[in-house]
């Protein structure tokens, strides 16, 4: 009977249960926001802290339609380099603020959703991150749109975004160069067929 | 004799206009075998280009490859999802309150049960009601505290999912430590990669140079060649368009015409002419009932063909289904020879038993008797034996009346 449950438990139990209301009470997207999720966040302790807080959060508003894969890598970005950051979503609450931080607005699109894969996220969120079309980071020159450090000089947060992304959504980086760098020497330099196909015009009417 | 001369005129016209058609066709065909020569010659040529551009961009990247900053495969998969919540949980306060009181009532009742039982009352309402009480009150406070239960497991699983939650943060902390070391490697691998793409631009643009100017060296010999057979050509369609003897468009049987001439078996040109086209007509004519003939022949061996398949697929179907009857009629025979094999064990068991029943039974019949004569014969031997009942003497081993005499 009740004599299976410890006495001290039950104890422990009456003595904590305002605590164990409070925790069992779920924990919607907008608590992220309040002021009892700041305190959460700051006493994440570590990246790995912020990663799991971040996490939780994208989890809830993806509505669970986006793979935990790429949530638990976009959440260690976000904690690793765009938290603390110079960005200007680069505090919290604003670095998961989908209206403020381009990469947290492709979990609430569900464009994350749309990529079958994690090299394509990582297309998309390079992309989020210039706010340029998905499909240029695509093209044989996608690496031009990556930014570069002069050597000497100090590494600026897009730079570190940007490597974090590619080194954390390429799964096969020990075998062949992950997207962005992926270089044909023949499609890199073959003229565009747009602009062909204006010199046929042109011809024609020549004609 | 003049009208042999003509005819030998006419007939050595008639060659020399088939001679210069053959001269003709001749030249076409090495303007073709040009076009192609130059075509293929691009083609191949371009192929060339690619694969050593391909080995040029392969051996470089190779280099930079080895600079990339190495990052180990990490997983990132979390160890367990955070334990679910338990289902309908109020004040875990009252949940207790309630099990430990209705526990209290239990012990109650079964400590005034124990008393009861102790003392030998027969007080049955009594002892009615502190069974009920006992089990009732245990039975409650057992449903009580199951959410207390609930939450107290719900506990002990959220203390497992801590750790290894902080494990992975650990291993988080770790994976960002590497990441922020790789940072700073990558600006050199960004130099080294940038470098490698201007070099194979710059490769592919003098490479490509290189082939178009070939290419238009080739294209210049070509078109020399070409020219000459142009004039060659030229020259001979002069002359046939001089030759008026037959009408241009009968020049193609010029070398027909000139040959029914010469066999005599045509003695004016007109005849030849007409003899030549009648012959080709019939040329024509037997060559396409050749051909005609020949796509039925293709059809009829492919209809044989089909049908010798088909034959040979109906045929291996049939042996197929036979050969699985004989196999399926052998394992009926095997199993129902088992099957009598079992049931004969069975039976020769069953006889067995049956012997073994009968024995027990003729043993227990035997000792029935011998238990009957002792009875009887230790009745005869009590002073009381008269006395007794009928069914007394019937037990009178356990009789506890017997009184020797």
């Amino acid at each position: 009977m009740g004599f299976f449950v410890s006495p001290v438990k039950m104890l422990w139990l009456a003595k904590n249960r305002a605590d164990i209301a409070h925790r069992l009470k779920p924990r919607e997207k907008d608590w992220y926001f309040t002021k009892e999720g700041v305190d959460a966040y700051r006493k994440a302790n570590g990246v790995g802290a912020k990663t799991y807080h971040f996490y939780e959060y994208l989890k809830k508003l993806s509505g669970s339609t986006i793979e935990s894969a790429a949530l638990l890598r976009l959440a260690f970005v976000l904690a690793h380099t765009v938290e603390g950051s110079a960005m200007e979503y680069g505090r919290y609450p604003d670095v998961i603020d989908p209206n403020k931080n381009p990469l947290v607005m492709c979990v609430q699109n569900r464009e994350l959703s749309y990529a079958h894969d994690l090299e394509n996220c990582c297309r998309l969120l390079l992309a989020a991150l210039h706010e340029e079309k998905s499909d240029v980071y695509s093209q044989s020159r996608g690496y031009e749109r990556l930014n570069y450090c002069e050597p000497g000089a100090p590494l600026s947060d897009v730079y570190r975004i940007e490597r974090a992304i590619i080194t954390v959504f390429s799964t096969q980086l020990q075998d062949e160069l992950p997207p962005p760098y992926l270089y044909d020497i023949v499609q890199s330099n073959a003229p565009d067929e747009e602009e062909d196909e204006d010199e046929e015009w042109e011809e024609d009417e020549d004609e | 004799m003049s009208n042999e001369l003509n005819r030998q005129q006419v007939i050595a016209e008639l060659e020399r206009t088939q001679s210069l058609l053959d001269k003709l066709g001749e030249i076409n065909r090495k303007s073709q075998a040009l076009v192609e020569e130059r075509n293929e010659g691009d083609g191949v040529a371009t192929e060339a280009l690619v694969k050593e551009m391909k080995r040029f961009q392969k051996a470089k990247q190779k280099i930079v490859q080895e600079k990339l900053p190495h990052v180990a495969k990490t997983d990132f998969s979390f160890p367990c999802e955070r334990p679910k919540n338990p289902e309908d949980v109020g004040d875990p306060a009252k949940d207790i309150m309630k099990g430990v009181v209705s526990s209290v009532l239990a012990v109650a009742g079964l400590a005034f049960w124990l008393i009861l039982l102790i003392t030998g009352s027969k007080a049955w309402g009594l002892i009615f009601l502190s069974v009920a009480c006992m089990l009732g009150f245990g039975i409650f406070s057992l449903v009580a505290m199951i959410p207390v239960r609930n939450i107290l497991a719900w506990e002990q699983l959220c203390g497992e999912w801590e750790e290894k939650k902080s494990l992975w943060e650990k291993k988080m902390d770790d994976v960002a430590r590497r990441n922020e070391k790789n940072l700073e490697s990558f600006r050199d691998f960004d130099v080294l990669y940038l470098n490698m793409v201007k070099e194979c631009d710059a490769f592919y643009v003098e490479s490509t140079n290189n082939l178009i100017e070939e290419r238009e060296k080739a294209r210049q010999e070509i078109l020399k060649r070409f020219d000459v057979l142009k004039e060659q050509g030229d020259a001979l369609v002069k002359e046939l368009d001089g030759i008026t003897v037959i009408h241009a468009d009968l020049f193609e049987h010029a070398g027909l015409i000139a040959t029914l001439l010469k066999t005599g078996r045509a003695d004016t040109l007109k005849e030849a002419i007409n003899l030549a086209l009648e012959e080709v007509r019939k040329d024509e004519e037997e060559r396409q009932r050749r051909e005609e003939a020949r796509a039925r022949a293709e059809i009829l061996e492919e209809q044989a063909t089909e049908n010798r398949l088909y034959n040979e697929a109906m045929q291996r179907a049939a042996e197929n289904q036979a050969r699985a009857m004989r196999e399926h009629h052998a394992e009926m025979e095997r199993a129902a020879r088992e099957q009598a094999k079992a049931a004969e064990l069975q039976a020769q068991a069953a006889a067995a038993a049956n012997k073994l029943a009968q024995d027990q039974a003729r043993a227990a019949q035997v000792r029935a008797r011998s238990a009957e004569y002792e009875a009887r014969e230790k009745c005869r031997g009590c002073v009381n034996s008269t006395k007794c009942s009928f069914a007394a003497r019937q037990n009178s081993l356990s009789c506890g009346a017997y009184k020797p005499r």
